[in-house]
């Protein structure tokens, strides 16, 4: 053969080979990819089949810290953190409440009453901010995160002591709700991150979550244990990481909607604790978002406080 | 008088006795250059940023160190003492058990200890641990964020040029001052180099 084609093959191999190495180096895939990295985006994948909601709307908030969310019997919107603010139904901003301290939770009862959480204390404002009452937990180092009302009794629960508090709308002590009993089958409540939530059912029974557990739990007024439901699981029907839910609603049909940390996602389920379908999958919100609480209008809408975005984001059912 | 007549007055040992002092101060402000930073200033180190870091593993092989410098650091005040912990399990495990077929840590580094029923403590063996970050991006998904990854002080060579600084695709490394050299979250450390 001619010595020439031969040096032309060398040199075109050689090139070749050279080639490749710098694409190896420097443009593939692989080169970008590390032994030890841990992927878990399989984990925020969700069926789209399985998402039965569209996101209508938001509020974008002045808020620089959100903790809470609550609806009235009107559809007013009342959002707590380190302020409180008051959105009408057409989601316009009507009143702004100056709080000295972070409000961590609220909740609000048919007579307009709205019930915070601040520290240790329970402060009762109306739409005004006008200061109605208030009353210290009993305990000093409590962690209030979630609060719920009916005309007649206030549930507060406190992270702290893994209980609810029961008082009577002038701030009695009642009662305390949660505790669990071995011989009874009623499981303690297990606090893993700083995450414990209430909510009135369709017949005034108050449900919490034992997010350690992976359930949400009922009692009645007086305190006995109800019902349970809840499992852990990878998948989407089941709560996911090391504690969830970390917030929950109750539709008017008594579906729950609850939301998730870790993987943050918000699903409906049946009142006996079916998983039905999704409301929002992870990709709808920033990594590292949690403490999406939620609540529910007159029309069944649900509405998400996003802390990261700062916004409150609303979710209707597909037709 | 012209400039070359004040260069003839100046005499042999004029030029030496000048020479000397110029000597002497050019030395007093060199050695006071030196130690002036050390006195009033602050030395710098390398250390993790942990909210600009993505857990990408690349500490654990860009270091010059073997194992790497870069270790995990557990916030005991943020941790929730799972019993299913993202930062030990791997992702659906059937047994939540000690065994190593269970264990995300590729060195096995973290150790599992029974507090009571359903509490778990975890430790980080520093030895074993080469700061691959599986372990901190497990916790941080499915958990509360309480193992993060640090330049142990201890063990960096404080090079000029961090190469892991270099590798970093979110820029999370960076130097700080001495004083403040751990900057994790959820933990009041003590900050000793």
């Amino acid at each position: 053969m001619n010595r020439n084609i031969i040096i032309s093959i060398l040199i075109f191999v050689i090139l070749g080979l050279i080639g490749f190495m710098v694409y190896d180096l420097f443009y593939s895939e692989n080169s970008h990819q590390n032994l030890y990295e841990l992927d878990t985006k399989g984990e925020n994948h969700i069926d789209p089949e399985l998402i039965a909601y569209t996101e209508i709307n938001q509020i974008n908030t002045s808020l620089t810290e959100l903790n809470g969310i609550a609806i009235d019997t009107k559809d007013q919107i009342i959002i707590a953190g380190n302020e409180v603010e008051i959105y009408g139904k057409d989601l316009k901003l009507t009143k702004r409440i100056i709080s000295i301290d972070t409000v961590s939770c609220i909740a609000v009862n048919s007579k307009n009453e709205l019930f915070m959480g601040v520290h240790h204390r329970i402060e009762v404002r109306d739409f005004n901010g006008n200061l109605l009452r208030s009353w210290d937990l009993e305990n000093s180092e409590s962690i209030i995160t979630g609060i719920a009302a009916t005309d007649n009794h206030i549930y507060v629960a406190d992270a702290e002591s893994r209980l609810v508090y029961q008082y009577d709308t002038q701030g009695k002590f009642l009662n305390f709700l949660g505790k669990g009993d071995a011989e009874k089958g009623i499981p303690d409540i297990i606090i893993r991150s700083s995450f414990f939530d209430v909510s009135i059912g369709r017949d005034g029974e108050l449900w919490m979550t034992n997010p350690g557990r992976y359930l949400l739990q009922a009692f009645d007024a007086k305190g006995n244990f109800i019902s349970s439901w809840g499992k852990h699981s990878d998948e989407v029907e089941g709560f996911c990481g090391c504690c969830n839910p970390t917030n929950f609603a109750i539709l008017s049909n008594g579906n729950f909607v609850t939301s998730e940390k870790a993987i943050p996602r918000i699903k409906i389920y049946s009142p006996d604790g079916k998983f039905l379908y999704v409301v929002a999958s992870p990709g709808k919100f920033d990594q590292g978002t949690k403490g999406l609480d939620l609540a529910v209008d007159s029309k069944n809408n649900i509405y998400v406080l996003d802390p990261e975005r700062k916004q409150i984001r609303i979710f209707e059912k597909k037709h | 008088m012209s400039a070359e007549e004040k260069n003839i007055k100046l005499t042999r040992r004029d030029f030496v006795r000048k020479g000397i002092q110029f000597s002497i101060l050019g030395g007093i402000g060199v050695m006071a250059g030196g130690l002036l930073p050390k006195l009033v200033g602050q030395e710098y180190v390398w250390q993790i940023d942990t909210k600009k870091c993505t857990h990408c593993g690349r500490c654990a092989t860009s270091c010059i160190k073997t194992p790497s410098a870069v270790k995990c650091f557990h916030a005991f005040d943020m941790c929730g003492y799972c019993d299913l912990c993202g930062g030990y399990f791997r992702q659906g495990v059937k047994n939540l058990n000690t065994g190593a077929e269970n264990q995300l840590c590729p060195t096995a580094a973290i150790t599992r200890q029974f507090i009571e029923e359903p509490f778990f403590e975890y430790h980080i063996q520093k030895d074993l641990c080469i700061g691959c970050a599986k372990c901190v991006k497990g916790c941080e998904a499915f958990g509360n964020g309480s193992l993060q990854l640090q330049v142990d002080q201890s063990i960096c060579d404080n090079c000029n040029e961090c190469s892991i600084a270099r590798d970093c695709p979110s820029n999370a490394i960076s130097r700080v001052p001495s004083g403040k050299s751990y900057l994790m979250q959820g933990i009041n450390w003590k900050n000793e180099t």
